[in-house]
C-alpha cells in the first residue's frame, strides 16, 4: 500500500540513509523540506551539488579542499618545520580551535585497525614520507586518538620516522578540563601520572 | 536477568550513533555479548577506558530489548603493554579476532574466557609471542572441538609413530600419511618435530609455557598450519595476519 506521492517516498528513501536518521526524521525532515519555500530548497540542492564536486583532497597534507593547497598549506604564515599527524580533517577543527598550534597538519583518513583489515598501507603514510624527506621538517607531532588504532597508528609512524633522525612526539594523554579524579580510569590516571609537570 | 553483572573481555568496538560505541565483548557469564557504551566516544566519558580493545572489566550490564547497555564497568586489568608495542597489539588484535570468529553470541564457555584471559596475560607479560600465539590456537580448537588429529593418520587411521613425510590437512582436521596425501592436495608438510610439539601445547601447563623450547623450523611451520586449519573451519580470512605479516617485513 502507499501511503505517500512517489517523490515524497522517494526522498524520504534517500533521507533515511543518512547516518542517525530513522524512517520518523527523515519523514519529518520531508515534510519540512516540502514546506519551505523553492529558494531555500534550491539553495540546499546546490550546497549538496557544490561539496560533491568541488571539495578534493590538498595535495600536500590531504586535508578536504577547494583548491589545489588547503587554507593551512597555502599560508604562508604557518611554521612549515612542524607537522601535526591526524586521522581525520575534523580533528583538524578540533585542533585549530585551540589556537596553540600554528605548524602543518598530515592527515591519514583512517587509522591501522588489523581487525578490519586496515593495514599501513590503506592510510595516507606514504605521502607523509616523502613530505618529510623532501621539505624541511624538525619535528612530527602524533596526534592520532588514544585509542589502540590511534597508538598503534603512531607507533607505526614512529618507528619509520626514527631512522630519518627527526624529533617525533606523541600528545599527551591525560585528564579532562572539569572532569573528577575519582571517576578516571585507572589507565588514564597512570598516563596522567607520567606526563605530570613541575609547576 | 534485567540487571547483570559479570567479568568481560572486550573483543571489538564499532562507532555508534553519535558519541556511543557498540562494543563485542566475551563475558565469563554468558558468552559473547554485544552491549552499547553511552557516550564513550566523548572526552569525558567514565566508560571510555573500560571499552578499549582488550580490557578485562568488571562489568553492570542493562539488558535492552536487543543490545545490552554498559552501566557501569571497574577495569581489572587494562593490558596496557599490549598497546605500547606493535607486535603484541597485533597478535592480541589476532585473538581478538579469532574468539569473535569462532564463538556465537550468548553461548556460555567459561573455559573460552579463562584461556583468552590467561593468554592475554601472557602476551602481555612478554616472551615468544609466536608460540603463545600456537598455544592459543590449539587450546581454543581443542576447547570447541576441532582438536587436530596427531597421532594417527585421518584417514585410514594407521598409527603414525614410524612413518615419516608426514602432511597436515586442513579440511580432514590432522595429519595424513603419504599413502593417502591424494584426499587433500593443499595439505602442507610437517616435520616429525612440529607433530610433537602440537602434542606438547596442546597438553602444556600455561605457565611452563616459557621453558618449551620450538626450533625456527618448527614455528615457521606451525605459522602456516594452524591460521590456514583456523581460516578453513570458519572459511574466512582472518584479517589480522595481514597486518602480523606486514610487520614482520617491516622488522627485517
Amino acid at each position: 500500500m502507499k501511503y505517500y506521492a512517489q517523490p515524497i517516498a522517494k526522498l524520504i528513501g534517500r533521507l533515511t540513509k543518512l547516518p542517525g536518521i530513522g524512517p520518523k526524521t527523515a519523514q519529518r525532515l520531508a515534510f519540512h523540506i516540502l514546506n519551505t519555500s523553492q529558494e531555500e530548497a534550491d539553495e540546499l540542492v546546490e550546497a549538496i551539488k557544490e561539496v560533491k564536486e568541488k571539495i578534493d583532497y590538498c595535495t600536500e597534507c590531504n586535508n578536504l579542499t577547494e583548491s589545489e593547497l588547503c587554507n593551512i598549506c597555502a599560508n604562508q604564515e604557518r611554521d612549515r618545520s612542524t607537522i601535526c599527524i591526524v586521522e581525520s580533517s575534523k580533528d583538524i577543527v578540533a585542533m585549530e580551535k585551540t589556537g596553540e598550534y600554528k605548524g602543518l597538519y598530515h592527515v591519514l583518513h583512517g587509522s591501522i585497525s588489523p581487525m578490519e583489515g586496515i593495514g599501513p598501507d590503506d592510510i595516507e603514510i606514504k605521502g607523509l614520507l616523502s613530505r618529510v624527506k623532501e621539505g624541511d621538517v624538525d619535528e612530527v607531532i602524533l596526534a592520532t586518538d588514544p585509542n589502540v588504532e590511534g597508538e598503534a597508528t603512531a607507533m607505526y609512524i614512529a618507528r619509520l620516522l626514527k631512522p630519518l633522525g627527526i624529533t617525533t612526539s606523541r600528545i599527551a594523554h591525560g585528564l579532562p578540563v572539569g572532569g573528577d579524579l575519582e571517576y578516571a580510569d585507572e589507565v588514564t590516571l597512570s598516563k596522567a601520572l607520567e606526563g605530570r609537570k613541575e609547576v | 536477568m534485567s540487571l547483570y553483572k559479570t567479568d568481560a573481555i572486550v573483543l571489538r568496538h564499532y562507532e555508534f550513533d553519535e558519541a556511543d560505541k557498540l562494543i563485542v565483548l566475551y563475558t565469563r557469564d554468558y558468552g559473547k555479548v554485544k552491549a552499547v557504551a553511552n557516550g564513550a566516544r566523548k572526552t569525558k566519558s567514565r566508560l571510555a577506558g573500560g571499552v578499549e580493545l582488550f580490557t578485562y572489566n568488571d562489568l553492570l550490564l542493562y539488558q535492552g530489548k536487543s543490545l545490552s547497555t554498559i552501566s557501569q564497568c571497574e577495569i581489572k586489568n587494562s593490558f596496557a603493554k599490549l598497546r605500547s608495542d606493535l607486535f603484541k597489539m597485533a597478535y592480541a588484535s589476532y585473538l581478538a579476532e579469532v574468539v569473535n570468529e569462532f564463538t556465537v553470541e550468548e553461548e556460555k564457555n567459561e573455559s573460552v574466557f579463562a584461556l583468552l584471559l590467561a593468554t592475554l596475560h601472557l602476551l602481555n607479560d612478554g616472551g615468544d609471542l609466536e608460540i603463545i600465539t600456537r598455544f592459543f590456537e590449539l587450546r581454543l580448537l581443542n576447547l570447541l572441538g576441532y582438536r587436530p588429529v596427531i597421532d594417527i593418520c585421518v584417514e585410514c587411521d594407521k598409527e603414525l609413530a614410524e612413518v615419516k613425510q608426514l602432511r597436515f590437512s586442513s579440511v580432514a582436521g590432522g595429519l595424513i600419511c603419504p599413502q593417502c596425501s591424494k584426499v587433500d592436495q593443499y595439505a602442507m608438510r610437517l616435520s616429525k618435530g612440529t607433530a610433537a610439539i602440537m602434542k606438547r601445547l596442546l597438553t602444556i601447563d600455561y605457565k611452563k609455557l616459557d621453558r618449551l623450547k620450538v626450533p625456527n623450523r618448527s614455528k615457521k611451520e606451525l605459522a602456516k598450519i594452524l591460521p590456514n586449519y583456523l581460516q578453513s573451519i570458519i572459511e574466512k580470512k582472518l584479517k589480522s595476519l595481514d597486518f602480523i605479516k606486514t610487520l614482520t617485513i617491516v622488522e627485517t
